[in-house]
């Protein structure tokens, strides 16, 4: 149905050959990574966020986003990078994710954001396998701009099972690998 | 049953011929024992007396045993038998006991026990028997046989007299009928034989049961009148002869009870007057008519002494022949022969003049156990010796009160208390003497002048006070008198040497005097040169001063540099915050700018154009990012650059005012050249005065030293005088030697004066071979011994 | 340019899911055999306009559904039918249907198209039903027969109204799409031609007669239709292989369509048996609840009494007022004007207090909207049961917070099915009881004090306070020896797993019953209570706060933290001394409240929270809760004050958090969070499992 499958269809868009989209691109490290745009709620400069006890380490706590109570993570650690200390750059990215009960607004902490890119999606590259070795599944595909390689995160992935109680975020039962194809 | 712990297996064997006596009551409570008795037992009597029996019951004895013997003696008969008895440490000893009861009125009252040393043989079987009785193999009761045939010989004699009397009589009877009857002679024999053969063999039995046992009794009887109480009889019948035996056991019994008590009883009264022989005081013993009935062993030898002198006036006194008579015959008192022929009632102690001697007695009346007057008995002392010493010693004694202390107790003849008194006496009568003798003789020798003389020998208390006291006078007096002598030695050496320094003084005066006008030229020569030298110093300064306010001009205007400096640094920090604040206005704006791509990428093509602009925002923040940092590089370097130059600044800020310190530093030290020459130059004007007045000084001094020197001879021609007056003492050697030794150092001793002055008054140190005699007040009292 | 459509979807289903209610609620209250025109008329509309929109938007199979009903419908409005009892019956459960396929629509669960058939073919068959009998149960099976049947044809009576082709539509385009579906045969009707004089241009006077030759899917017509439905008269007739012969001997058409009720009455399978039909429907029934039950759609629209946004937009332009003042006075301000700015601050506080307090009263809805669905269900249950009740409501226009009203239905629906169920005995027994045939269920709602009292009473049998006490002592929730009163062992029946029935029906009695009921209404921060007496009935009374979206706080700190403590759940705060605590087992501490003794909760301990000032008790503050029935001292290292606060919600963007019930924002801007109290105790429960989990984290 539209709702639902908006972002299905959305995906299916930009996968077509030569149709650009807009990416926010944003760094952790040496390493660049991009979300769709369209996911963008807001982006704003790191502030002290309310810790959620007993919740997992990449939880940051929650802020106030004009009213709304939103979790931040930390995206170092959610996808399993290092720690590293926030300073005056550090950026929260505000995402708007989809999920099976309706979309839900999280917070990224980055290192730094970059800028705003408008990419081919033809240019999309699958990730390597790299087995167990490293976690991929935040990672929808690889583009390359300019010299740098743009890493574009399947932000629906980054939501945990919907805090600790629930499990209702049911995710998109598909692989990389089919939407490509 | 009362079981005694705790046994040992250590036997005690009576003594030969000891035999253990008691008596209880119908209880079995012990109301008396001998000796013997308590002594093998261990006990006290006050363990035994009063307490049950069985104190002594050995745990080996078999209870039947002692049911036997209460049944027997609560029967009236008596008992014996072998028992082992227990003492108070375990040990145990064996014993015949033979109990009886003890009758008052026909009424039993108690029971009386003997007890005899038992042979081994008895002990043995005795021991046997009770250990089998004790494991329930034996019985006391006799049984079986040994119950038939002691039933068979306890057959009462009447029992055989009957039989006796109807054989015969049947027999009698039977040939009697068959005579009237007419039978046959052979069988009337015949019954007749037989009826004499049972009526022998009847009238054997008879014999057999009386005869010998009162042959045995008659035996048993025998032994008793002969005072043989111990040969205990056998009481095993129980026919009339038994009855008979267990009488004669219970008098053994009694008999030897009383037997044992008497022997006690004579035992204590001869120790009593075994006693009473031996004791050294002479003790007799009158009975109710005053006639002597004891003498003692020593109230024989008194008599013996007295005999002589008695039979001058009663020439009928024999000392063997006194018992039985009275005493009081011989005494030539009349009150108290008086005294000594009616009935004493209360002891008395009286003395006796006579036959040469004093004689003391003491009398005491003698009672019965009723408390009827049985005589006296009579303690004899001879006092004459005592009372003839006591006369001497109070004599001698006046004597000495008045001074005489010649006198002395002759000692011979005298002994024991009398001859210790005397010579005691005497020694304290020499001891005084001497003392006084020894006293005297220093006192005079003291008044001769010599006071050498000291109190010798050994004396004591008082009198080694005394002696003390004395020799201590003497001891001080010749100490002072020495004193005295040094010191007058002292004088006359140092008037000598006090002379003689003045001399001296006087030479070297009129050397000083002339070395003082040398010095007072040259002090004007100085003078000049110090004035000169302040002049100079009086100009450096200036230039000093004038140098120093250069210096601190460059300072104030290094400082000011400084500050124009650091002015320029917090300009550059605020600019540089300032420029953070447009960076973080350029952080901000991006991510609005950011932000707003965000919001244009939504909106889609209607957003485009926004898109466009909002590019256009981050590209200027991103400029303006980068304008900051390159605007931060270049404030960073000034900054640098201005704190190197700071520093620079500072650096010679500082060296600027090491220079003022320094110029004002060498300004200083010139002032205080300028002044120190000033106030050299009054200091010498000073010293220019000092010089002349001590010119001056110098010539005076000359003329008192002259006086000095007269004086000082005087002096020395009275310290002689004195020393010839001090020669009248004789003084003990130890400290005649001063004076020879003062002669000798005389020379040396001056000089050491003389330099001991010149060195400002060092005063002579004590080892130095000087006389310490040379300062008398520091010397300690008793110093003078050591030389 | 296009529109892309789908953004007004939203908008379609509330109204439609609207709509749906007031359809329900009409049909409940017509009687049968009287015709309330205007609850009709109502009806009528909302139909109506589900059917406009669905087509609209696309669904078409809503559309056709919705169309039958209609169809039905405005024929009892024009009293061209009768309402009987049976049409109403089939009318109401083609409501739960189409609520159904909206609710499939609106993509949160699949569709039993088997379902929607069947009740399409009932409809159909209510509809071709010209008897005045009440219909025959088997009737409504006729459909589901002939779903069985082979269709080879339809046959079309499409009489466009006069006014069609002003609406834009074409009858030729209509007929071409048919051409395109398959072969057909085409009469035109030109019986309704005016006089030339009469003749309007721009009207329609012809209609045709339509038969087509391919076994397609009746959507597919519908499809071609969608536009005209309300433009003209259609009527779409199946043709069977069995009728074929009728067909190919050439009849009429139109005797075919005069000849059909008896065709398909001939055709229908005579002796179906009526429990099947029964146990369908309570299958569809169960269905449909426990849709509503997890997918009830808590809708994100509010409807509001204009004289509320009046007021708010008076509000609204105070505010802007203030606000302006505010900044000319920030443009130069000097300390002269401290007291201007002062009073400018307090109105700006009063009218923010005043606009909160009226955007809360638009939060606040009548009850009437949870209560609206009972008669529905006491109509249907009560039925289906074979019992007689009478269901009172009163103060249904009690207001209620939004989410209250969301939450409520739920709960008070499983209440309201246990009081018809075990509570309301079968008639004979009430005769037999003395007590009037129908039993009474009353719905009562008011307000006492700051809460919501919502009562569900019946005159039923009551509790039957032995038979609770065999299945608890059998369950092992109590001893065997236990002494309890009648209220002790009423209370059991909020335990887990705890279910009377003696035989588990598909009403109730599943277990899962009332404590997942005292639950919710805990979570909703209020309290559930039950008053009964054997043979007079039971009450079962819950309170609920008026608003759940502002809360009375206690602000507590524990180190950095800062938490809140709803007011309501605080008994007293206290410091304690360190002889008022006890340990019990070595651990667990517990303090003495006069008679009580009360277990601690260490906040930092449960929470992790590091940095806190009262390691030791004394150094802190307890502050006594209560949640759940218990109590327990809370250790804060301080009380900072009281506030109201905005309950905001943490699930929406993240999840539970145990322990916390939602979060708020504060004075400055930072969030904190609110302490849910029986949460905490469940926690502290579990802390070494807990501790365990951090570890391994």
């Amino acid at each position: 149905m539209p709702v639902q499958n908006e972002h299905r269809q959305a995906t299916a868009e930009s996968l077509t050959a030569g149709s650009r989209n807009e990416y926010l691109t944003f760094s952790l490290g040496d390493e660049d990574y991009g979300v769709d745009i369209l996911r963008v709620r807001e982006i704003r400069g790191w502030e002290a966020v309310t810790r959620i006890p007993n919740s997992p380490l990449y939880v940051k706590g929650v802020l106030n986003l004009r009213g709304t109570i939103v979790p931040v993570f930390d995206l170092r650690l959610r996808i399993g990078m290092p720690m590293r200390a926030y300073t005056k750059g550090t950026v929260v990215v505000v995402l708007r994710i989809v999920g099976s009960d309706g979309d839900r607004n999280i917070g990224i902490v980055v290192d730094d954001v970059s800028d705003v890119l408008s990419m081919d999606m033809a240019g999309i590259q699958r990730v390597p396998d790299f087995g167990s070795r490293l976690n991929t599944e935040f990672i929808f595909g690889m583009v390359s701009a300019g010299k740098k390689m743009i890493m574009i995160l399947d932000v629906d992935r980054l939501a945990p099972d919907h805090g600790n109680g629930g499990s209702s975020c049911v995710r998109p039962g598909r692989n990389v690998n089919e939407e490509i194809s | 049953m009362k079981i005694n712990q705790p046994v040992t297996e250590i036997e005690r064997q009576m003594r030969a011929g000891s035999i253990l006596v008691s008596k209880t009551d119908l209880k079995g409570i012990i109301t008396y024992c001998n000796k013997d008795f308590k002594e093998i037992s261990g006990f006290s009597y006050s363990e035994l007396i009063g307490k049950s029996h069985n104190l002594v019951r050995h745990p080996d004895m078999p209870p039947e045993a002692f049911q036997d013997l209460w049944q027997t003696v609560q029967s009236g008969r008596p008992w014996s038998g072998i028992v082992k008895n227990r003492c108070k440490n375990g040990d145990f000893y064996w014993v015949r006991a033979n109990i009886t009861p003890l009758s008052e009125g026909g009424r039993v009252t108690g029971y009386m026990s003997v007890r005899t040393p038992p042979t081994r043989e008895e002990v043995a079987d005795a021991e046997a028997l009770y250990r089998r009785v004790n494991a329930n193999k034996a019985s006391l009761q006799p049984n079986g046989v040994a119950k038939w045939i002691s039933a068979l010989r306890s057959l009462p004699i009447k029992t055989l007299l009957a039989c006796l009397v109807f054989t015969s009589v049947a027999g009698i009877a039977t040939t009697a009928a068959m005579v009237v009857m007419g039978a046959s002679d052979k069988p009337t024999l015949a019954v007749l034989g037989l009826t004499g053969v049972s009526t022998l063999l009847f009238g054997l039995l008879l014999a057999r049961s009386l005869i010998r046992p009162l042959a045995y009794a008659q035996d048993k009887l025998m032994q008793i009148a002969e005072g043989n109480f111990f040969d205990w009889v056998d009481i095993g019948r129980a026919d009339e002869i038994g009855n008979l035996l267990k009488t004669i056991m219970s008098t053994q019994i009694k008999l030897g009870f009383d037997v044992m008590d008497a022997r006690e009883k004579a035992d204590e009264a001869k120790r009593i007057q075994t006693a009473l022989d031996n004791v050294s005081t002479s003790v007799t013993v009158s009975d109710v008519n005053n006639r002597l009935i004891y003498m003692n062993q020593s109230a024989h030898e008194f008599f013996d002494q007295l005999a002589a002198t008695i039979r001058e006036k009663e020439p009928q006194f024999e000392t063997d022949r006194l018992i039985g008579t009275n005493l009081a015959d011989f005494f030539p008192d009349d009150r108290l022969r008086d005294m000594y022929k009616t009935k004493l009632l209360e002891p008395r102690v009286s003395q006796l003049d006579a036959w040469g001697h004093s004689i003391k007695l003491n009398t005491s009346p003698v009672h019965d156990t009723a408390g009827d007057y049985q005589g006296r008995v009579t303690q004899w002392f001879d006092i004459t010796g005592e009372l003839k010493v006591q006369r001497e010693i109070d004599s001698i004694v006046e004597n000495a009160r008045s001074g005489d202390l010649t006198g002395r107790i002759v000692l011979e003849g005298k002994e024991g208390f009398f001859a210790t008194l005397g010579s005691g006496i005497n020694a304290l009568i020499e001891v005084v003497e001497n003392a006084f003798n020894d006293i005297a003789r220093i006192m005079s020798e003291m008044a001769k002048g010599d006071l050498t003389k000291s109190m010798r020998g050994d004396y004591k208390g008082a009198f080694g006070k005394v002696q003390q006291d004395i020799n201590g006078t003497m001891a001080n007096l010749e100490k002072i008198m020495s004193q005295l002598r040094e010191s007058g030695e002292v004088i006359t050496t140092a008037s000598d040497e006090i002379s003689a320094g003045n001399n001296n003084l006087s030479s070297r005066t009129e050397q000083q005097a002339s070395a003082l006008q040398e010095t007072a030229s040259s002090m004007e020569q100085l003078t000049g040169t110090v004035k000169n030298n302040a002049e100079n110093a009086q100009q450096a300064n200036l230039l000093a001063a004038s140098a120093r306010q250069t210096a601190e001009k460059g300072g104030e205007v290094v400082s000011q540099a400084v500050q124009a400096m650091d002015a320029i640094n917090s300009s550059s920090n605020q600019i540089a915050e300032i420029i953070g604040v447009i960076d973080e206005i350029a952080f901000q704006t991006n991510l609005l700018a950011l932000n707003a791509s965000v919001e244009a990428a939504r909106a889609g093509d209607q957003g485009r154009g926004f898109a466009v602009v909002a590019t256009e925002v981050r590209n200027l923040a991103g400029r303006s990012a980068t304008a900051a940092k390159e605007i931060k590089g270049l404030i960073q370097d000034s900054a640098g650059k201005v704190k190197a130059g700071t520093e620079l600044v500072r650096a010679s800020g500082e060296t600027l005012a090491e220079i003022v310190l320094s110029v004002k530093k060498v300004g200083d030290i010139i002032s205080e050249i300028a002044a120190a020459s000033q106030e050299q130059s009054v200091g010498i004007d000073l010293v220019n005065q000092a010089v002349t007045s001590m010119d001056e000084v110098t010539q005076q001094n000359a003329a008192l030293a002259e006086q000095t020197s007269a004086a000082a001879l005087s002096m020395n021609e009275k310290a002689r005088e004195m020393d010839g007056l001090m020669g009248f003492f004789t003084l003990s050697k130890a400290s005649q030697p001063a004076l020879p030794r003062a002669e000798a150092t005389r020379k040396p001793a001056t000089t050491a004066l003389v330099q001991a002055r010149v060195s400002s008054g060092t005063a002579a140190p004590r080892h130095h071979p000087s006389p310490v005699s040379f300062n008398p007040v520091e010397d300690e009292g008793d110093q003078w011994e050591e030389f | 340019m296009t529109i892309d459509i789908s953004q007004f979807h939203q908008v379609f289903f509330e109204e439609s899911f609207e709509g749906l209610e007031i359809m329900e609620s009409g049909l409940l209250n017509m009687d049968p055999g009287e015709v309330d025109a205007e609850e009709i008329n109502a009806i009528f509309r909302a139909a109506h306009s589900i059917k406009g929109g669905s087509a609209t938007f696309g669904f078409n199979d809503i559309a056709a559904f919705t169309h039958i009903m209609e169809t039905l419908l405005d024929e009892m409005r024009d009293g061209r039918r009768q309402v009987t009892d049976k049409a109403l019956e089939v009318l109401l459960r083609s409501v739960d249907v189409l609520r159904e396929m909206l609710t499939a629509s609106n993509g949160s669960g699949g569709l039993d198209e088997g379902l929607v058939k069947g009740q399409l073919q009932e409809l159909e068959a209510v509809l071709n039903d010209r008897s005045d009998e009440p219909a025959s149960g088997s009737d409504s099976d006729a459909g589901a027969v002939s779903t069985a049947r082979e269709v080879i044809g339809w046959h079309l009576v499409f009489r466009p109204l006069p006014r069609m082709m002003q609406t834009g539509n074409d009858p030729l385009r209509i007929l071409r799409e048919l051409a395109s579906l398959g072969d057909m045969e085409v009469e035109g009707d030109i019986s309704l031609l005016p006089v030339f004089a009469q003749f309007d241009p721009e009207e329609c006077y012809l209609s045709w007669n339509i038969h087509l030759k391919a076994g397609v899917d009746r959507l597919q017509i519908d499809e071609v239709f969608d536009w005209v439905e309300d433009e003209c008269d259609l009527a779409v007739i199946p043709l069977y292989a069995d009728a074929r012969e009728l067909i190919a001997a050439g009849e009429p058409a139109k005797d075919i369509i005069a000849d059909l009720p008896s065709t398909m009455t001939v055709a229908e399978e005579p002796n179906r048996p009526d429990r099947r039909k029964n146990s369908d429907r309570r299958k569809a029934d169960r269905r449909v609840e426990q849709r509503r039950a997890s997918a009830a759609p808590a809708s994100s629209s509010i409807r509001v009494d204009i004289t509320k946004i009046d007021a708010l937009i008076n509000m609204v332009g105070e505010l802007v007022i203030t606000q302006s003042m505010l900044s000319m006075l920030s443009g130069n301000f000097h300390m002269g004007q401290v007291d201007r700015l002062r009073d400018g601050l307090a109105q700006l506080e009063r009218h923010t207090r005043e606009m909160q307090e009226s955007v809360m009263q638009i939060r606040m809805l009548p009850i009437s909207f949870t209560f609206s669905r009972f008669p529905r269900l006491v109509h249907d249950l009560s039925t289906q049961m074979g019992k007689k009740i009478e269901l009172r409501m009163s103060g249904e226009n009690t207001e209620v917070d939004k989410t209250v009203i969301e939450k409520i239905g739920d709960p008070l629906v499983h209440l309201v099915r246990n009081s018809l169920d075990h509570g309301i005995e079968m008639p004979d027994q009430r005769v037999a009881a003395g007590k009037p045939e129908t039993g009474v269920v009353e719905l009562n709602a008011f307000h006492n004090g700051g809460s919501i009292v919502i009562e569900i009473r019946d005159d039923g049998k009551g509790l039957d306070s032995d038979r609770i006490r065999r299945k608890a002592i059998e369950k092992g929730l109590i001893e065997e020896s236990a002494k309890m009163s009648d209220q002790q062992l009423h209370e059991l029946i909020f335990q887990p797993g705890f279910s009377t029935a003696d035989k588990v029906n598909d009403l109730s009695g599943r277990g899962v019953g009332m404590d997942v009921v005292r639950r919710n209404i805990n979570e909703l921060g209020g309290n559930i209570e039950i008053e009964s007496e054997s043979g007079r009935g039971s009450a079962i009374i819950i309170r609920l706060p008026l608003t759940l979206a502002i809360l009375d706080g206690q602000i507590i700190s524990v180190g950095d933290e800062i938490y809140i403590v709803p007011l309501i759940s605080i008994i007293e705060s206290l410091q304690v001394r360190p002889d008022g605590i006890n340990l019990v087992a070595g651990r667990g501490e517990v303090f003495k409240l006069r008679d009580e003794y009360l277990p601690v909760v260490r906040l930092h301990e449960v929470f992790g929270i590091e940095g806190n000032r009262a390691q030791d008790l004394k150094d802190g503050l307890l502050v006594v809760v209560e949640g759940d029935g218990r109590r327990c001292g809370i250790l804060v290292d301080d009380l900072i004050g009281q506030q109201q606060v905005v309950i905001k919600s943490l699930e929406a963007n993240y999840g539970r958090v145990e322990g916390v019930s939602g979060a708020t924002i504060l004075g400055d801007g930072s969030v904190a969070l609110i302490l849910d109290i029986p949460g905490i105790m469940r926690l502290t429960n579990q802390l070494p499992e807990l501790q365990l989990v951090k570890r391994t984290a």
